[in-house]
Parts: C-alpha cells; sequence; structure tokens
C-alpha cells in the first residue's frame, strides 16, 4: 500500500520537474536565426567570395599560377599612366599594368584561400560572402575588371 | 455615458425587432435562431481549433528553444488560415479498400461529438445554447460520439495501421470515461445538479467557494483525476497511442486526406475546447470572476450586459490557461505504453476517484447533517 501510495506520488512529481524543465525552456532564449532578416557574423578567418581590388592588382599573375584548380583568370595591359600601390611589406611600388580581365569561376573554387595569401599588393582577399548560389554556370564566374565590375 | 450607449442599444432593440418580427411565424424565427446559433458555435469551434492549432506549433517551439511559425500574419496568427486553404485544396483520396460510406460519414460523427458538447456549455451569466437540466449527463453521452467516430473511421480505412488505432482508441476511451463519470458524480454530489449553470451558482462568491477549493484536498485530487483522463479522452500525449506517428502511422487517420482530416484535426482541438471548458466549468467556477467582484462592474456600474461580458473573458481565460497546460503537458511527456495506459487508468485513476467520492460524501453529509441538527443541542 505505501509503495503503491509512493508510486503515485513519485510520478506526478517527476511529471511536474519535466514540466519545470519545459516551462524554463519556453521562456528561454530562442536558438533560431530568422536568416534572411538577420544573418550569422562570420569570424575573421572566414573564407567565403574571393574578391579583387583591380585597382591595386599588378597583374603579376601569382594567383593564377597558385590555383589548384585553375578558377581565376587575368588579363592586363600597359598602363598609360603608372599608379602607386603598397605593398605587403609596406613599401611603395610602381604599378606598371592595367586589369582588363579578371574572372573568378566560382563553379570551380575550393576557396583554400591560396591565392589572398600571397597576392604582393593584397588586390586579392577572401570576403566574408557566402550566398553564392546562381540560376546559371555562366552567372557563377564573377567579373572584376575595371569595365563591368560587380 | 455607458448608460446612454446601452439605452441607445436598448430604443433600437426594442424599435427594430418588431419591424422584423411582424407577420413573420414564431416557428421560423426558432429556425433562424437554430442556425445563427449553429454558425456562432461552428465557426467559433473551427477558430479555435485554428488558433490551437496554431498556438501548439508556437509552444511546441517554445519549448524546444525554437520560434516556431511566425511568417503567415503578426507573430504567424493566419498560419491556420494557410493550413486550412492548403488541406482544402488537396485531392480528396478514399482508398479502394476503404468502406465508403462509413469513410465519409466518420469524420462527421466525431465532429458531431465534439460540437454536440458546445451546446450545454454555459459561456456566461445565462449565456448558452439550451439550458439542460441534465447538462453534465448529456456532455457526457454525446461526447462518446467520438468514439464512435473514431472506431468508424479506423474500420472504414481498411488498413491495420487504422484499424489498430481505432481499437487502441476504444479500449482507452471507454477506460477513460469511467474516472471522468465518477469525477462527475462527484461534482454532482457536492453542488446536488446536473444543471450547468446552477453548477456554477453553486460556487458564487470568492475564489475559496469554487469546488476545487470546496473539501480540500480531495476535490483538488478529483480535479487532478479529471484532468488526466480528459487528457486521455482527447488522445492527446502522453496518451496519443490511437495515433502514435512512430508506430501507426497516424493511426485511424492514416488514410485521410485534405478536408476531411482536417475535421478529424478540428475535432481534436474543439474536444480540447469542450473538455476544458467542462472542468472550468466544474471546478474552477465557470465563468466567474476569481476576484470577489466583476471588474467591469466595479468601474462602469452594476449592468447585467458587462457581467456578461467579463464573464465570457474570465471563462475563456480558464479555458485557455487549461488548453496551455495541456499543450506543456504534451511537450514535456512520452507516450505511454498500452499496458501502463491501462494501469493508470483501472489501477490509480479509478480507485483514487472513488476513494475521494466517498470521502467527500461523507464529508458533506457530514456537513449536512451536523448543520441540521445544529438546533438540537448538537
Amino acid at each position: 500500500m505505501i509503495t503503491y501510495f509512493k508510486a503515485i506520488v513519485v510520478g506526478l512529481w517527476s511529471v511536474l520537474a519535466g514540466m519545470g524543465i519545459t516551462i524554463r525552456y519556453f521562456f528561454s532564449k530562442k536558438v533560431t536565426m530568422e536568416y534572411p532578416e538577420k544573418r550569422w557574423q562570420m569570424p575573421e578567418r572566414f573564407r567565403g567570395m574571393v574578391k579583387c581590388d583591380t585597382d591595386k592588382c599588378i597583374s603579376c599573375l601569382y594567383c593564377v599560377n597558385i590555383c589548384p584548380v585553375s578558377c581565376l583568370t587575368l588579363e592586363g595591359i600597359k598602363a598609360e599612366i603608372p599608379s602607386r600601390v603598397i605593398t605587403l611589406e609596406g613599401k611603395e611600388m610602381k604599378r606598371m599594368k592595367d586589369v582588363t580581365k579578371f574572372e573568378v569561376d566560382i563553379s570551380k573554387c575550393i576557396f583554400c584561400g591560396l591565392c589572398a595569401e600571397g597576392c604582393p599588393t593584397c588586390a586579392i582577399g577572401m570576403s566574408d560572402e557566402y550566398e553564392l548560389s546562381a540560376l546559371s554556370r555562366k552567372e557563377l564566374v564573377y567579373q572584376y575588371a575595371r569595365s563591368g565590375q560587380r | 455615458m455607458l448608460k446612454e450607449y446601452i439605452d441607445a442599444i436598448k430604443s433600437f432593440v426594442d424599435t427594430t425587432i418588431p419591424f422584423l418580427v411582424i407577420d413573420a411565424p414564431v416557428e421560423l424565427w426558432y429556425i433562424v435562431w437554430i442556425f445563427i446559433f449553429g454558425g456562432v458555435v461552428l465557426g467559433g469551434a473551427m477558430l479555435f481549433a485554428g488558433l490551437a492549432s496554431f498556438a501548439e506549433r508556437r509552444v511546441a517551439g517554445f519549448v524546444q528553444s525554437r520560434l516556431g511559425p511566425n511568417r503567415v500574419g503578426p507573430e504567424g496568427l493566419f498560419q491556420f488560415v494557410a493550413d486550412g486553404i492548403k488541406l482544402v485544396m488537396k485531392e480528396d483520396l478514399i482508398p479502394s479498400a476503404a468502406d465508403k460510406l462509413l469513410f465519409r460519414a466518420a469524420p462527421y460523427v466525431l465532429f458531431i461529438g465534439t460540437l454536440g458538447i458546445f451546446a450545454a456549455l454555459p459561456f456566461s451569466k445565462s449565456v448558452s445554447i439550451t439550458n439542460l437540466n441534465l447538462g453534465l449527463l448529456y456532455i457526457f453521452a454525446i461526447s462518446s460520439f467520438v468514439a464512435v467516430g473514431i472506431i468508424m473511421a479506423g474500420w472504414a480505412s481498411g488498413n491495420k495501421w487504422s484499424l489498430l488505432g481505432a481499437m487502441r482508441s476504444a479500449s482507452q476511451l471507454i477506460s477513460y470515461e469511467i474516472p471522468i463519470a465518477i469525477c462527475f458524480l462527484t461534482i454532482v454530489m457536492i453542488a446536488g445538479t446536473m444543471n450547468m449553470h446552477q453548477i456554477i451558482g453553486q460556487q458564487t462568491g470568492s475564489i475559496f467557494s469554487w469546488f476545487i477549493f470546496r473539501y480540500p484536498p480531495f476535490t483538488v485530487i478529483t480535479f487532478i483525476v479529471y484532468f488526466i483522463a480528459a487528457l486521455a479522452e482527447t488522445n492527446r500525449t502522453p496518451f496519443d497511442l490511437p495515433e502514435a506517428e512512430s508506430e501507426l502511422v497516424g493511426g485511424y487517420h492514416t488514410e485521410y486526406s485534405g478536408m476531411r482530416f482536417a475535421f478529424f484535426f478540428m475535432g481534436e482541438y474543439a474536444n480540447m475546447f469542450a473538455v476544458c471548458a467542462i472542468a472550468t466549468i466544474l471546478f474552477l467556477g465557470g465563468w466567474l470572476s476569481p476576484l470577489p467582484f466583476f471588474i467591469l462592474n466595479a468601474l462602469f456600474g452594476d449592468y447585467q450586459l458587462l457581467t456578461i461580458i467579463e464573464g465570457f473573458g474570465w471563462f475563456i481565460a480558464k479555458i485557455l490557461f487549461l488548453v496551455f497546460v495541456m499543450m506543456w503537458l504534451r511537450w514535456t511527456l512520452p507516450r505511454y505504453r498500452v499496458d501502463q495506459l491501462m494501469a493508470v487508468c483501472w489501477k490509480v485513476l479509478l480507485p483514487i476517484s472513488l476513494a475521494t467520492m466517498l470521502i467527500i460524501g461523507i464529508w458533506s453529509g457530514m456537513g449536512e447533517w451536523t448543520s441540521r441538527y445544529r438546533g438540537y443541542g448538537l
């Protein structure tokens, strides 16, 4: 008889304890991120979309050569008026070439970051942009040239 | 100012109604009233079912640290409209193995069972569709239609999952009706009437004259027993064996889709409302205010209309609280096993409800006896 009532009391108490836990979660902060309106703050070293500042680029073809999947295309012509850029070491140098074509094929890119690592003028870099889907293959080729910048 | 409003409404009613009623036979108006009340109750029940299904999803989300649906309308309030439109547009499938007539009839039988309860509920002071002398008995009787509807659906589907769900449901509903009946009997014994209005009338006064606080702690135990049995009657977790998704796909409504499924769905939520309304009326004073006075009456004067409005508000508020507790329980507890379900009913709820009925009977009898013979030197 005592075990019977004890079991009932323990059972009811366990239900109440469970309800206590759920009500605490009910009023707790929600983990849902309402995505299109709110976004994650990406970490500093996040490697997203490759971006290039063509005004800084000296067309040394370092990135094109080091890219393991050959997703970069770079073409340059001799500049009419040479400008000045600051190198990685902080020195000023003459920029002799203008970029006419700089393309990143995102469908090939593996976001390894090798191109950004060795760029002598910090012209190319990994951004924190991660929404890279497109409706066609053509749209996946991003162009950073002076004529048609995206 | 309010008095002027009420006088204006009164004069409007006094002048307009005779013009409307003129020359029309009384029977016609009787039928019109039936349709108006039926429409109001059906609309109200459906609205509640929709909002409750939305609230259920929000509560589930909140308990699980999510947000739940919050896209359609303000805070997702119109989610049920979108769901309803989706269900209406779905194809109405009837399996070839099904018993066509029973398959079609089952949702309506279930819905009649739940909607019939609404006819005898006192929504506010002297507001109810019918004022039955045997209201409680009527409610208890007509709510059995739910079990019939579920068994019909399970049998007519021609599907083993549905049949298993229906059989479980039959055993569950029939078993749990017994503790419910005994809880009803206890209340009838205290109140001395089965009329819902009179049951509420007996609880007038402060919060401590509600039946839940009448014979502490035994009426509280009766209330808990009723609430647990009511959870089982509405097929809600932890007693949702008839539709156990992980075992029986969908139980009795596995084969239903579109509007017929919506009927089952709304029936379930309307049943929740009805069950909580009965708990409110029997134990928590129905439309009575928990304060010793009505707030609107204290503010604006002693108008009957204000009492009715505020009473309706209290009634709905108490019901919504109980419905929230039901949802809270659903997202807290796992499902019982079949044998555990039966053990809870027959080994725990039934003896406890019988014992409380006996104790309350003796207690109330003693009270009556002492009060009757107090004048004779006892």
